[in-house]
């Protein structure tokens, strides 16, 4: 899978990127804010997008409404962000996110976690 | 000033004058109606007296009796008649006598009608001013009533309406009519008020504005660090990075422990500030109670084996009751963990339900130190500690009673403690909204 993954957090990125690559054999392009992530998909075809929710610039939210509402994309998005509280998981929701992973996550078990939430969303 | 006050005291001023006058000319007239009826009675006296002097022979008594009557006569005229009928009694010439008594009868029928003329108009007048005074009173009255309305009443209700409408949370403070009078004068310190309350509502807004934004910050910058040291050190353990020795192994395997112990004081610290902030809300749903208290035991096997201690559920109702189950099962994993860290070794921990007073009491006995009265106040508060275990299994940070508490009470349970030093401890709390376990429904579903 080719997944884009917009996370400001460049220890974060890092790890993420490693297990995708590692673990999931996927191939991962990352980006470090919101801005930069929509101007990506406009560049390029993805089969995942990972946003994480605080961001500077655009924030996760506010990236996927761009990409969902304004852009019209098919692209499947899920968010990634340390706010697990429900509201801001039916944020995501409602602005046509997927799924949800909540940091911190355990990177063996994410592969298996972005699996299901596609399995479920599609 | 258009004071309600000064109204007041014209007003009573008002009835003070009108009130003297009726009496004042009430008392004159009743004078003179008295007066003309002592007229009356003077003039049958003399009536039978003249009579008597007529019919009768000369006596000196009635020519005393008619001296008298002169005497007592006021008025001249009448007083010159009497003296005259008394000197021809006197001169005993009956020709005379007859002429003088009917000059004096003449004039005593006119008298006595001038008399009774007199009363009648008196009493009239009388009359008239006790039914004006009355009258005039009433239209008082009446127009007080109508100037009190507009001035106290209406202003007042209009005031209440306002307090109420406060009170019920729309905020219109702003009053179009404040008169100037004591009415006025509470409308603008009632305004007053209503400021001060809305500044330090939405002072008190914003600093819960600004605590929510400083757990969402604190909550991130936690979180964020504790991501990359748990993602890190589990691609370490995954074995994908490279091949570890076993010594490598243990050693994050402990810092895997430690940070996930970690993440579960920031989880449970976060918890517990969102659970008291106010817009907390319930995943509710029914739920069979047995299933809470089985699921609560099983997820604490693995503390119960280590702590080597037996947790013996006594006895249920057969009830589903309307709670977030996630949240009443920590509230029950919280206290069945602090029972558990207080029993000693082969010890027992006890669970039983029942329903009391229209609510379900679950109760978590042990047989541990127990806990002082003192100390049965304080350990529901955070980062409370009474007495440490003798054996630590888990280092606790004091939040757990604390999250029992507020997850109990946001269900609109309440939690408490019973204990004795050297008692043990049965902490209990209710759960209000419970219905009969609908019966049959696995049979449906198998
Ligand atoms: N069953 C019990 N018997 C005796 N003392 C108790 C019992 N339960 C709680 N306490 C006292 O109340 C204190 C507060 O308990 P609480 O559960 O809030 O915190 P903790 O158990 O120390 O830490 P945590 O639960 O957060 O890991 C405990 O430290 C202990 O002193
Ligand atoms: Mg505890």
């Amino acid at each position: 899978m080719k997944i884009l993954l917009a996370e400001d957090d460049i220890n974060i990125s890092t790890i993420m990127a490693i297990t995708l690559e590692q673990i999931g054999n996927h191939q991962v392009t990352v980006v470090e804010d919101g801005l930069a992530a929509v101007e990506q998909v406009q560049r390029q075809d993805y089969d995942l997008i990972i946003l994480d929710g605080m961001m500077p610039k655009l924030d996760g939210f506010e990236t996927c409404r761009k990409m969902k509402t304004d852009l019209h994309l098919k692209m499947p998005i899920i968010f990634m962000s340390a706010k697990s509280d429900e509201s801001s998981k039916k944020a995501g929701k409602d602005l046509g996110a997927i799924g949800y992973i909540e940091k911190p996550f355990d990177p063996n078990l994410v592969c298996e976690q972005i699996e299901k939430i596609l399995e479920e969303g599609m | 000033m258009n004071s309600i006050y000064r109204s007041l005291q014209i007003q009573f001023y008002f009835v003070l004058c009108l009130m003297l006058a009726a009496s004042y000319f009430t008392f004159k007239f009743s004078k003179e109606i008295v007066a003309a009826k002592t007229n009356i009675h003077s003039h049958s006296r003399l009536i039978t007296l003249m009579y008597e002097a007529r019919t009768q022979p000369y006596s000196k008594k009635i020519s005393y009796e008619l001296q008298k009557s002169r005497a007592y006569s006021l008025n001249p005229t009448r007083a010159l008649h009497i003296s005259n009928f008394i000197q021809a009694y006197n001169s005993s010439n009956r020709n005379i006598l007859e002429k003088r008594y009917q000059e004096l009868l003449d004039y005593e029928n006119e008298y006595v009608n001038l008399n009774e003329t007199i009363i009648e108009s008196k009493s009239d007048q009388i009359f008239a001013i006790v039914f004006g005074a009355l009258l005039l009173q009433i239209l008082n009255i009446f127009l007080y009533l109508r100037a009190m309305q507009k001035q106290m009443l209406s202003p007042i209700e209009h005031l209440t309406q306002k307090i109420n409408d406060f009170m019920s949370g729309s905020y219109s403070y702003r009053f179009t009519t404040a008169p100037d009078n004591e009415i006025g004068n509470l409308e603008r310190s009632f305004r007053l008020m209503a400021e001060e309350v809305i500044k330090n509502m939405e002072e008190l807004q914003a600093l819960d504005q600004a605590k929510s934004e400083f757990m969402n910050i604190v909550s991130h910058e936690l979180r964020t660090p504790m991501t990359s040291i748990k993602g890190s050190l589990g691609l370490i353990a995954s074995g994908k990075m490279g091949d570890l020795s076993d010594k490598v192994k243990k050693l994050i395997g402990i810092a895997e422990i430690e940070s996930n112990r970690l993440i579960r004081l920031i989880n449970d610290f976060l918890d517990l500030a969102k659970i008291e902030a106010k817009n907390y809300s319930l995943d509710r749903s029914w739920v069979p109670l047995e299933k809470i208290l089985l699921s609560s035991v099983e997820s604490l096997k693995g503390l119960q084996e280590k702590a080597n201690v037996n947790i013996q559920i006594l006895g249920y109702p057969k009830v589903e009751v309307n709670v977030d189950a996630d949240k009443i099962q920590q509230v029950l994993v919280n206290l069945l963990s602090n029972a558990m860290k207080f029993t000693t070794e082969h010890g027992s921990v006890f669970i039983q339900a029942d329903i009391f007073e229209n609510k379900v009491y679950i109760r978590i006995k042990d047989q541990g130190p127990g806990i002082s009265e003192e100390n049965q106040q304080k350990i529901f508060q955070k980062f409370r500690q009474a007495s440490s275990p003798d054996r630590p299994l888990v280092k606790g940070t004091g939040l757990g009673l604390s999250i029992a508490k507020a997850l109990v009470e946001a269900h609109e349970g309440k939690i408490s403690v019973v204990s004795e030093i050297g008692k043990g401890s049965e902490f209990y709390f209710t759960i209000p909204e419970y219905r009969e376990e609908i019966k049959g429904k696995e049979t449906i579903a198998a």
